[in-house]
């Protein structure tokens, strides 16, 4: 991603050069353009019919959205020839325990439903149980800050007492396992899976 | 297919309003131009001498504000 400052004329034009064209550039008005010059008073919006396609305009600002929060670090965007997919990390769901990130994204599967994602590894750290229970907190937050359905933790590690802490722990919030923390059936989890087939995490 | 849609004109550009989202108690516009999807404008709602006006963000940071809140509505829509 790329910003261009004019300070002539003050419009920030950001714009980004490896994503598809018609949603390359983004405008956003700064001060002292013609708009703020002028003082459009909220009472000059008017009505009429149009052809555009809201939804789709939508879509393109939300593109392209996603596009710019990507270079600034703090979305996700993947594509290929048939599918888009892009989330954003919040900033404020981003949690550090013990030098570890875990990022909180939020996004919507297949039927709709919305979730929660924890990216990060709760073994293979040195996570302490202490650690844990933060971290566990701050779940029961994003639980309710985000209305999550669920929340999927994944873990590449071998140390598997630290994930029977981390099951005893969750019990001790009131969860009665972790299969809502924990899944198997994602690409990634898979992947995981190949990459510590003996860890036994995932079975 | 046309529908109703609302609009303001800036610099003689007709731009669609396509959203509102209140942040932090501020209402930000999100306005297209009506024939190119690609030309958007990101302002806020203000009250100036008890008149609401539509005036531009302060910072760069607030326009990335704004795109955030965005991107959480809109990113899971289709």
């Amino acid at each position: 991603m790329e910003k261009y400052y004019r300070e002539n004329d003050e419009v920030i034009n950001i714009v980004n050069k490896h994503h598809d064209s018609r949603y390359g550039k983004i405008y956003v008005e700064s001060r002292n353009n013609s708009c703020m010059s002028r003082k459009c008073k909220l009472s000059e919006v008017k009505s009429k019919k149009s052809n555009v396609n809201v939804k789709e305009v939508l879509a393109v600002i939300a593109v392209a959205a996603t596009v710019m929060l990507a270079g600034m670090g703090i979305a996700s965007a993947t594509s290929n020839n048939d599918n888009t997919s892009m989330y954003v990390y919040d900033k404020s769901s981003s949690i550090d325990v013990d030098h570890d990130e875990f990022r909180f994204v939020t996004k919507t599967d297949d039927n709709g439903n919305r979730y929660t994602e924890i990216e990060g590894n709760i073994i293979g750290s040195d996570l302490s149980d202490f650690d844990i229970y933060c971290l566990l907190e701050r779940i029961g937050e994003s639980k309710k800050d985000y209305l999550a359905s669920k929340f999927i933790l994944y873990s590449d590690s071998e140390k598997t007492n630290y994930y029977q802490n981390f099951d005893m722990l969750i019990k001790s919030r009131g969860y009665e396992n972790y299969d809502d923390f924990i899944t198997t059936n994602s690409s990634r989890a898979q992947d995981m899976i190949k990459k510590n087939n003996d860890s036994g995490v995932f079975k | 297919m046309e529908r109703d849609v609302l609009y303001i004109e800036i610099d003689g550009k007709n731009y669609i309003i396509v959203d509102k989202i209140n942040i932090n108690k501020i209402d930000y516009l999100y306005l297209s131009n009506e024939i190119d999807s690609t030309d958007f404008i990101v302002q806020k709602i203000s009250r100036e001498n008890e008149e609401e006006m539509i005036v531009n963000l302060d910072s760069s940071d607030e326009f990335d504000l704004a795109m955030i809140e965005f991107g959480k509505k809109h990113l899971n829509d289709n």
